[in-house]
């Protein structure tokens, strides 16, 4: 080992680092080199001096000086938050991750379970046939309504039904809302749908002349424009009698309405047999009708006939 | 005498201090500054050779260190974690004010003034303990001529008494630099002082 390996050794050596056969190695040659060995001697010297060194005295100023020069340690708001929900994180994670997939598994079960979740929701019903049952329209399309609003509420009906009999309700004293708005804005329909149809189909044979005229639209209900025509009989059952037998026999129609009241639909082209024959009768009529008076399409004359004494 | 740093690894009871400081208490921290305020101080009085300046350098890095805790994983001893922040610090400190602070310092420091006493023998008579004060300011005089990253390894391993491992995690070096850096600071530190040194 030459003298340059063995100073670079030196600093190990005193370090105690080397292992035996390197350390002997270092000891025989700084032994037998006086050079190398003054430079361990030197190099001994210059680390006792330094590890002699002892610590200088600290002001007594200086931990003061830092404990002013210190912020109150203010965790931010959201530190706190996320410290307080997320960590430690590899515990809270995991539990937070279990229980999402829990509620999640309740909510679609829940879901399932109860029909009421499941289904679709009502469609406001009540809001749409509410104003529609104020009016009561008297004419073919205002009936339709009607009847499509008699469907409806029987529908609704139904479905709460439906759901009642499914569920026993909690508060079975808590009718369906939409029934319920909808009994009060029509009362007239619901359980007494198929009533007021035939009522409704009363109204549409209820063809007397001043109601019809006042509030029938033209053309609407009645094809061709009454004529009104008065007849003096002191015999109104043997006047009515005649009458019928005439029109009957000219295949035409008669409604009593009243005790002095018919209404006579007399085919056209029989028109002028019909007022020769009641002519015949002795009965005459008064303003004397149009000749011919207008027809409906279907070739019918309609009078209304009021017996005056 | 050179008091040793005493640095421990796992179950550090520096770490609960830690954790207490984070949660906010102040007493934590000065409890922490208790414990390695004398061992900063003194890595900067022999990095920089001057008190005043080492004081200032200290509350920097203490201040700095208050600010970092929250970063600091516990994964070495929280004393390492210290000198590494005071290390590179006191570097860019050095850098920053030039040499100002290394030449001025260590050559006008008073001989007198000097803290450094430890070297006097209280028995020697006043000529031995003059000539002592007179070679403790010289080794000073000559560790600040050294570069700082070999000044530096010696203030830890000789002075401060750390070991290679901690050096090397401090200094963030591999154990062979430490150990290869330090033996080149040694002697080149021997030659400077080589006319004080020899008999």
């Amino acid at each position: 080992m030459g003298c340059q390996d063995v100073r670079n050794q030196l600093s190990a050596y005193l370090e105690g680092e080397l292992e035996v056969a390197p350390r002997r190695a270092v000891e025989d040659h700084v032994r037998q080199c006086v050079r190398c060995q003054g430079e361990l001697v030197l190099l001994q010297r210059t680390i006792a001096l330094l590890r002699g060194l002892d610590e200088v005295e600290v002001p007594s100023s200086l931990s003061a000086a830092i404990q002013a020069g210190i912020r109150p340690r203010r965790r931010r708001w959201w530190r706190e938050v996320a410290s307080w929900l997320f960590f430690p994180i590899h515990v809270k994670l995991p539990i937070q991750a279990v229980a999402l997939l829990l509620v999640s598994l309740g909510a679609v079960y829940l879901y399932r379970s109860a029909p009421e979740f499941s289904e679709a929701p009502q469609p406001p019903v009540t809001t749409e046939s509410a104003p529609r049952s104020e009016a009561v329209p008297s004419t073919a399309a205002g009936r339709a309504d009607r009847l499509d609003l008699a469907a409806r509420q029987e529908a609704a009906e139904k479905s709460s039904g439906q759901r009642e009999a499914q569920k026993e309700r909690k508060v079975p004293e808590q009718e369906d809302a939409a029934a319920r708005a909808l009994r009060k804005s029509a009362p007239e329909s619901a359980a007494s749908a198929k009533p007021a149809e035939e009522r409704e189909a009363l109204r549409e044979r209820d063809i007397g002349a001043q109601v019809l005229r006042k509030e029938a639209p033209a053309g609407a209900t009645i094809a061709a424009p009454l004529q009104d025509v008065m007849l003096e009989t002191s015999d109104p059952a043997r006047a009515i009698a005649r009458i019928t037998e005439i029109v009957r026999a000219l295949e035409g129609k008669v409604e009593v309405k009243e005790e002095r009241h018919l209404i006579l639909m007399i085919p056209a082209k029989a028109y002028s047999h019909f007022l020769t024959a009641l002519k015949d009768s002795g009965y005459a009529v008064s303003p004397p009708p149009e000749s011919p008076p207008a027809a409906s399409p279907e070739g019918t004359v309609t009078l209304s006939l009021r017996l005056t004494p | 005498m050179t008091t040793r740093a005493v640095i421990s690894g796992g179950g550090d009871p520096d770490h609960d201090l830690v954790d207490r400081v984070l949660g906010g208490d102040r007493q934590a921290f000065a409890s922490l500054l208790t414990r390695h305020q004398k061992r900063i101080f003194n890595f900067m009085y022999r990095m920089v050779g001057e008190r005043g300046a080492a004081e200032d350098l200290t509350q920097e890095v203490f201040l700095k260190v208050y600010e970092a805790l929250p970063g600091f994983r516990k994964a070495a001893a929280f004393s390492t974690w210290l000198y590494r922040i005071a290390h590179n610090h006191c570097l860019n400190a050095l850098k920053g004010r030039g040499r100002e602070i290394a030449v001025s310092a260590l050559t006008k420091e008073p001989a007198n003034g000097n803290p450094v006493t430890a070297l006097v023998d209280p028995s020697a008579s006043p000529e031995e303990r003059l000539e002592q004060r007179e070679l403790q300011a010289v080794v000073q005089e000559k560790l600040a001529e050294l570069t700082p990253e070999h000044r530096a390894v010696l203030v830890l391993r000789d002075i401060q008494g750390l070991s290679y491992d901690e050096i090397a995690t401090a200094l963030e070096l591999e154990d062979g630099t430490v150990r290869s850096r330090l033996h080149r600071a040694r002697m080149e530190l021997k030659e400077r002082l080589r006319g004080y040194l020899e008999l």
